[in-house]
């Protein structure tokens, strides 16, 4: 997917301009910035849920916006930072959800969605959950239910917004990890908004650091740490990165 | 297909079987009870066409049989579309009256009453065009607003009740206050007693086609009970599909309320017993509430017409059933 030059914002006022990045498949992607730094707005963006001002999105030659709005739900899912269900609603039932872009106007799901959902629920490692009432889950569980719908789109391009922001420290890294587990084993795409820079040392390929509107983009696996801890000092103020038992701490400095 | 779900299904289609009895028992009840009692003899002996009494076959025709069916009617489309404006709109309180659809109905009524005739078609017409006037105008501020949201509807639904109170008003101070006045005062507090065949003839085909509808769309009405950000990236339109969710419910709603009159409270407390016999929210409890509605809206009409020697407004039973159990479910603070 390469993001072009895309332009976009709120009615506020608040407005992001030129942006541009590309996204490979089999990569996550971590986008790390300040508050207000306009990380959701270009998640937004991507998902079409922003409108662009200018720019263009495009997956291989075909321009993303020029698609309807199914087709986009296709190819790319959004995990929100937390999702909305307000009634009882078991957690097979919000899966299925994910099967809407697949099904024709007046079409409800057959068992074989149902069955696709359950085995959404099994990869994710929840089967258990599936007759449970989605309101009853713990927060870290209701955001596995979401990204399990991601997956039943079956889109390669799964765009979270800061889907860790409400769990515990335990369940913010079983999260982290899961989400890399799916995305390499089934070679999609994902790009991540985060507040932690240790999230995307740890279980990211790429950093997208959003600073004064504009991205830097760092390869995790190719850049010298040396240069990543500049990068992020650039934002953060002076950081250090600290390995420990092949895991990244960032110790910061006032 | 685990235990659960078949415990549930089970469950569900149990729930539907014990309500659909209970409805059909009502039902015989309702095409009974009243000034000129009917027995069940007398009900089976009409039926066959073996009834000698003409008085009893006429009562049996022309005023019980489409009584209780427009009453069974009126409880499933107010409690089905209820059922749906809550799932669309998030709201556990969201009711036709939310969106200014019933307050629209009102002012086409009395404007019928007032400018036009106190004829029946004209206040059955009048009725049903104010509600659908209303809702348009709701989606015109909601388009206009460009922020297509749940708040927006119900902002836009605040701003058509004022408007069409102040028109009520106006109409109210203009009308004769020895008939017309009174018919306007009668229709806000509904009735099933002018229902005829003919009556019913006439929105039937309203009815139908709005409940069709609602049921063509099921999947997207659970769809749509989450964001619009997540509906949108799950591949729906949201406008589009919640102008014609709108569409169909409001067209169930004012082809009831054009030849009853206004009836609070049965779109509100069917759907929350539902969901809380059920713990679910899906179609199946959309259709459920449909069920209870019914039963309540059948009960609510017998003590109507038997309670006092003439016959009760019918909201006055609705709302004294359905206002203590909104506030049970206030203090109780129960899940919905």
């Amino acid at each position: 997917m390469r993001i072009n030059g895309i332009s976009g914002g709120y009615s506020d006022g608040f407005f992001i301009s030129d942006i541009s990045f590309n996204i490979e498949e089999g990569k996550i992607y971590a986008l790390l910035g300040l508050n207000g730094s306009g990380k959701t707005t270009i998640i937004k963006m991507i998902c079409g849920l922003i409108k662009l001002k200018s720019g263009n999105i495009t997956i291989g030659e075909k321009d993303l916006f020029t698609l309807k709005e199914k087709e986009r739900a296709k190819l790319i899912s959004y995990v929100p930072q937390s999702g909305t269900i307000v009634y009882y609603t078991t957690v097979v039932d919000v899966v299925l959800m994910g099967a809407t872009p697949y099904l024709n106007m007046f079409q409800t799901p057959a068992q074989e969605h149902r069955e696709q959902a359950l085995e959404c629920l099994e990869i994710l490692g929840i089967s258990e959950l599936a007759d449970r009432n989605y309101l009853d889950l713990s927060e870290g569980q209701k955001q596995i239910v979401v990204i399990a719908r991601a997956l039943m789109q079956k889109g390669t391009y799964m765009l979270m917004d800061e889907p860790e922001s409400s769990l515990d420290l335990i369940n913010k890294n079983k999260l982290m990890k899961k989400i890399r587990e799916i995305i390499i084993n089934m070679n999609k795409s994902c790009v991540i908004s985060m507040h932690n820079p240790e999230y995307a040392l740890n279980y990211c390929d790429r950093i997208l650091l959003l600073k004064d509107k504009k991205i830097t983009e760092i390869d995790l696996k190719t850049e010298d740490i040396n240069m990543v801890e500049k990068k992020l000092s650039e934002i953060y103020g002076q950081v250090k990165i600290l390995e420990y038992n092949q895991k990244y701490m960032l110790y910061y400095s006032d | 297909m685990n235990n659960a779900r078949k415990h549930y299904s089970m469950k569900s289609n149990r729930t539907n079987v014990i309500t659909f009895a209970v409805l059909i028992f009502a039902f015989v009840l309702s095409i009974g009870v009243g000034k000129y009692s009917l027995s069940i003899e007398d009900i089976t002996k009409v039926l066959k066409g073996t009834h000698e009494n003409q008085m009893t076959i006429n009562v049996f025709y022309m005023l019980r049989l489409p009584r209780s069916i427009m009453v069974v009617l009126a409880g499933i489309g107010l409690s089905m579309a209820g059922s749906v404006y809550q799932t669309l709109f998030k709201n556990p309180l969201a009711s036709p009256d939310i969106i200014g659809v019933t307050s629209g109905a009102n002012v086409g009524a009395a404007f019928s009453i007032v400018f036009i005739s106190g004829n029946v078609l004209s206040v059955v017409f009048g009725a049903f065009l104010g509600g659908l006037l209303a809702l348009s105008f709701v989606i015109g501020i909601v388009k206009f607003s460009r922020t297509d949201n749940v708040l927006t509807y119900v902002l836009a639904g605040i701003v058509i009740n004022a408007i069409s109170n102040g028109i009520l008003m106006t109409i109210k101070y203009f009308s004769d206050p020895l008939n017309e006045m009174g018919a306007i005062e009668y229709w806000t507090m509904g009735s099933f007693g002018s229902i005829t065949g003919e009556k019913l003839k006439i929105i039937l085909p309203f009815f139908i086609i709005g409940m069709v509808g609602i049921f063509l769309m099921r999947w997207k009405i659970h769809v749509l009970s989450v964001s619009d950000e997540e509906v949108k990236t799950l591949g729906i339109s949201v406008e589009q599909s919640r102008y014609l969710i709108l569409l169909c419910s409001t067209l169930v709603v004012a082809s009831v309320v054009c030849v009853t009159g206004l009836i609070s409270f049965v779109g509100l407390v069917p759907p929350h017993i539902a969901r809380s016999i059920l713990k679910r929210n899906d179609f199946n409890t959309i259709v459920f509430s449909g069920l209870l509605g019914a039963i309540l809206m059948i009960l609510s009409d017998c003590i109507a017409r038997t309670i006092l020697p003439s016959e009760l407004p019918i909201s006055i039973i609705t709302s004294f059933i359905g206002a203590p159990y909104l506030a049970f479910l206030v203090c109780t603070k129960k899940k919905i």
